[in-house]
């Protein structure tokens, strides 16, 4: 079988992804250190009656970290939430079709979003914006956001290629896309979540 | 649906003559956040002016609970045309408009109605703050007046200026610059949280416009005691416009809005003194009244709120004519910076 | 009615067809949102405010409760917490008609109070309780029904990702409706016990009684259970007194469940493979995170759409102008609710419907607190109902891959989990009929907030 765009969009999807998994390790260390700074914050309160200053200001400033830049990687691995009633019943041509046509549509509003966040970060950047209590600048945070959505759009495009690659020839082996996550997949993904460990506990007690 | 012409049809870009060919038709949407409440009555009562004095044919619809944008990026609305009118604050946004923060400096002499009026028109028309909003595009109309703040707090009342050392305040910009000079400790807080802060003791004390928002967020439910007359400053939430859309007015337009701009200031002061007549009685029978003499205030002004309206003028002068504002808003009350 | 009103429905009726052609929902509602705000307000003005808003939607403080409690989720399965807790009910009530059915329904609702998260609840339940359950004989259909209902009280009983939403959505206190969910979840532990004790006592083939344990028995079972109410405690107590915000609340409740898993590890020395499965509980979390913060600024771009067309004033005075009883249009909306989540997500069916059906409902004269409640209940309901219930598939995915002990089976087939629901659907409707009735079971707790 004549497969001649499925190597490249292989070394693609791995490079790519490789910068998504870095994005959403960052947005995950964010959160541990959103923990520690809330704890940080009650004991500084309550123990030594100093408040953080400006804590909320550094909460919204860090947010961003974990509310849009592992965007990409959940587009990869298929985990933006969708109604799959109808896709799921799709076959063939057509399934690549419907798919194909939801990328197309992506593309788009990210590519008018690129661009127009990135304005949104220059007006801060240019005029001045910052938080209300230690007026720390904001167009940092708002600069995640056009990054973010630009490696989304690279996965987009990537993805949109994987579907027509299908659309054209429905008979090569999907490469390059999120699995199609049927119920009873997302019910097994669910379930591998819980395998690795401490389930059953081992206490011994338990057993008897 | 209604057979009635409906002023909502045409929109702004497309202008149809009315009957009245003296008023052309416009729509300008409005940004605001929260409900209804005696600080937006500027606003309302300056929609509901412009549709009366142009028969109908100027519309302001009002968008309030964020429900065009979020509260903190109004500007950003209207430096990209989303909307012609809104309300901002400049102590959301400290760097959006760092000359209006000379609003937010401690102990300007504001006491009065006529004073407030009297400083806010005067910086208003400053070239700093004139072209500081101009970069977002926008013009400041009106002031809403914000009143000074008063501190609200539980346990112990502060009875000397000593007692404020190690308590746990909650006041924004150049109050709180004061306060810390006082010796007190600044936390910050959203205003909503304030009401389980004040009464679970993680703030001793917070400060807001007098009456209005203390009794709003409901901080007289959980205070034992509160300030009068220390009116330790304010801040400063005016209505703006977007440049683009008021030039883009007839001139019989701009003549409406100068002509009913004593009407919405004086509806606003009222506003807030019809809120004080209900508030105040209330809260001298359950709370204590820590109240400040003149002279006391004086001397606060005198010794920390110089302070940090000095060091605001050396952190901005720089940028801007930070020295001229505060000299200019001292001269616009009848006194003297010094 | 006017033409921003007409370009606003036209948007729905777009939008519904792309999220019902698989289309992603916040690709749909982006898309929709910036085509209306085109056709209300030309480019230049849609796509500057389109790009505002993902900045601007997600970054706000409230919201940054959300990993936090969803972190605690993932750290609690991990720190082993679960085991423990099924083991102390099972002493504790086993004593009962269909006394371990009752003891999964106290050990889940215990577990929701540290996690989240339905379906996790019910996956964790599955490896517990299955087995135990089958071998004392309890009927399949009994066994899975319990443990596919009793998951769905982690997102009613807080900490629950999903209130948070709702709070934030409708701007109502995230503290206040994390404590309303209690009663109401303790309400459905009430009707679920009712519903076990009263079939199993009917008919005492469905499941027996575990009798047997001395009380001494009981008490050793105890201090295992105690870190979860510690849990609890913490997260409730800093919710009620208000002596902390819900996001350090959150901080606080993941930095203790932290504490145990690393102690855990540490006893049971599996130091070295720590490091790794904290990072699998971080990038998890991160994930589900921006799955939430996406649909949520994808969503609110459709919003800000509906916002200058004026849909949402103008469905709700349509509504209020219905002039049927309030009552009436509740249990409509309520139907609705129950076709739609058929077939969608519980999340996303909340961010997409409350932007206009919150405003009527409020102009209908309900509480807000109160509602989201009842949306909440009805979004999990949807979690056991076919074709696309998620609790039902994880507990037939799970029993399929237990082994089978002394020759007992362990696998439940799907149908038969989705007959075993049947009751428990029964229950679940009751409940919300329970709530409509009597609204002061949501609003008696949050209302003494901070009294
Ligand atoms: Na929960
Ligand atoms: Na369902």
């Amino acid at each position: 079988m004549k497969d001649p765009t499925g190597p490249l969009l292989v070394t693609l999807d791995r490079f790519v992804g490789k910068a998504e998994n870095a994005f959403n390790l960052v947005a995950g260390g964010l959160i541990f250190g959103l923990m520690v700074l809330g704890v940080v914050q009650i004991v500084m309160r309550t123990v030594f009656s100093s408040p953080i200053l400006g804590y909320i200001d550094i909460v919204e400033l860090s947010m961003v970290g974990f509310a849009v830049l592992a965007i990409a990687f959940v587009q990869r691995v298929g985990g933006h939430v969708r109604m799959e009633l109808v896709i799921q019943v799709l076959r063939g041509r057509t399934l690549w079709f419907f798919e194909a046509l939801g990328s197309c549509l992506a593309i788009f509003i990210v590519a008018v979003l690129i661009p127009y966040s990135f304005d949104h970060f220059q007006r801060a950047f240019q005029f001045g914006d910052s938080t209300i209590d230690l007026e720390l600048a904001t167009w940092p945070a708002k600069l995640v956001v056009p990054m973010a959505l630009s490696l989304l759009l690279v996965r987009l495009v990537i993805q949109l290629a994987g579907y027509t690659r299908l659309f054209v020839n429905p008979r090569l082996p999907p490469l390059a896309i999120p699995a199609l996550k049927r119920p009873e997949e997302v019910a097994a993904a669910e379930i591998r979540l819980t395998e690795t460990s401490g389930g059953i506990d081992d206490d011994a007690a338990t057993r008897a | 649906c209604g057979s009635n012409e409906s002023p909502q049809e045409a929109g702004k870009d497309a202008p149809a003559l009315t009957h009245d060919a003296a008023f052309p038709k416009v729509v300008w949407d409005a940004s605001l956040w929260g409900n209804p409440r005696a600080g937006t009555v500027a606003v309302d009562v300056l929609a509901r002016e412009v549709e009366e004095r142009t028969n109908g044919a100027w519309q302001i619809n009002l968008h309030y609970g964020e429900a065009i944008s979020k509260a903190r990026e109004n500007l950003d609305g209207i430096a990209i045309g989303a909307f012609e009118v809104a309300m901002v604050c400049n102590f959301y946004h400290p760097q959006k408009n760092p000359a209006l923060m000379v609003l937010t400096m401690p102990f300007l002499p504001m006491e009065t109605d006529a004073k407030s009026k009297a400083v806010r028109e005067a910086v208003y028309a400053h070239p700093a703050v004139v072209a500081e909003f101009a970069r977002w595009d926008a013009m400041l109309y009106t002031s809403t007046f914000l009143p000074q703040y008063e501190f609200m707090g539980r346990g112990e009342a502060p009875s000397s200026m000593a007692d404020w050392v190690g308590m746990t305040v909650r006041a924004g910009g150049g109050i709180g610059d004061a306060m810390v000079l006082l010796g007190a400790t600044p936390t910050s807080s959203t205003a909503t949280e304030v009401y389980t802060g004040v009464q679970q003791g993680t703030m001793d004390a917070a400060a807001f416009p007098f009456s209005y928002s203390h009794v709003a967020y409901r901080i007289h439910e959980v205070s034992d005691w509160y300030t009068n007359g220390m009116a330790p400053g304010s801040a400063d939430c005016p209505v703006v416009f977007s440049k683009t859309a008021y030039d883009k007015l007839p001139p019989q337009y701009h003549k409406v809005l100068h002509d009913v701009r004593s009407m919405v200031d004086a509806a606003q002061l009222q506003a807030y003194r019809d809120v004080d007549e209900t508030n105040l009685p209330l809260l001298r029978n359950a709370l204590l009244e820590v109240s400040f003499s003149p002279a006391m205030r004086n001397e606060l002004r005198d010794s920390v709120g110089k302070r940090v309206i000095d060091e605001w003028i050396e952190e901005n002068q720089d940028t801007f004519d930070a020295r001229g504002l505060v000299e200019l808003a001292f001269e616009a009350a009848g006194s003297t910076f010094k | 009615m006017t033409d921003p009103f007409w370009i606003g429905i036209a948007g729905v009726a777009l939008l519904i067809g792309l999220v019902v052609v698989g289309v992603r929902v916040y690709i749909a509602a982006a898309v929709v949102g910036f085509l209306g705000l085109l056709a209300l307000k030309g480019w230049d003005v849609a796509a500057a405010v389109a790009g505002t808003i993902p900045h601007s939607k997600t970054v706000t403080y409230p919201l940054s409760v959300l990993p936090l409690f969803i972190l605690i989720g993932f750290l609690a399965f991990h720190a082993g917490l679960t085991g423990k807790l099924f083991e102390a009910a099972r002493r504790w009530l086993g004593w009962v008609p269909g006394g371990l059915a009752v003891s999964t329904v106290f050990a889940s609702a215990g577990f929701a109070a540290v996690s989240g998260a339905s379906t996790a609840t019910s996956a964790v339940f599955s490896r517990v309780a299955i087995p135990d359950m089958l071998q004392h004989g309890y009927a399949k259909r009994l066994t899975a029904g319990v443990i596919a209902a009793g998951g769905t009280l982690a997102s009613l009983i807080p900490p629950s990702a999903i209130l948070v939403i709702y709070a934030i959505l409708v701007e109502q206190s995230v503290g206040k409706l994390l404590l309303a969910g209690l009663l109401p979840g303790l309400v459905s532990v009430l009707i679920y016990t009712s519903l076990i004790i009263g079939m199993c006592a009917w008919r005492p083939e469905l499941g027996g009684a575990a009798k047997g344990f001395t009380w001494r028995e009981r008490f050793a079972s105890v201090p295992g259970s105690l870190p979860i109410f510690l849990v609890v405690g913490i997260i409730f107590g800093a919710l009620y007194s208000g002596v902390a915000t819900p996001t350090e609340a959150g901080a606080l409740g993941a930095a203790v469940v932290f504490a145990l898993y690393v102690y855990r590890a540490w006893r049971q020395g599996e130091v070295a493979s720590m490091g790794g499965r904290l990072k699998d509980a971080l990038t998890e979390t991160a994930k589900l995170t921006v799955m939430i913060f996406t649909l949520i600024w994808g969503v609110f771009l459709f919003v800000r759409f509906l916002g200058f067309a004026g849909l949402p004033n103008e469905f709700a005075n349509w509504v209020v102008g219905l002039d049927l009883p309030p009552l009436l249009i509740m249990v409509c909306i309520l139907l609705a609710y129950a076709v739609l989540g058929m077939f969608m997500d519980a999340i996303g069916m909340l961010i997409l419907t409350l932007p206009v059906v919150f405003p009527a409902v409020i102009a209908l004269g309900y509480d807000p607190i109160w509602f989201g409640i009842i949306v909440v209940k009805m979004a999990e309901i949807c979690l056991i109902t076919p074709p696309i219930g998620l609790n039902c598939f994880v507990v037939a995915g799970v029993s399929r891959d237990l082994p089978s002990v002394a020759g007992t089976e362990m696998a439940i087939p799907l149908q038969d989990v989705f007959r075993g629901i049947g009751p428990f659907f029964v229950a679940d409707v009751l409940t919300v009929v329970v709530l409509l009735l009597v609204p002061g079971i949501v609003l008696w707790l949050p209302n003494q907030m901070g009294q």
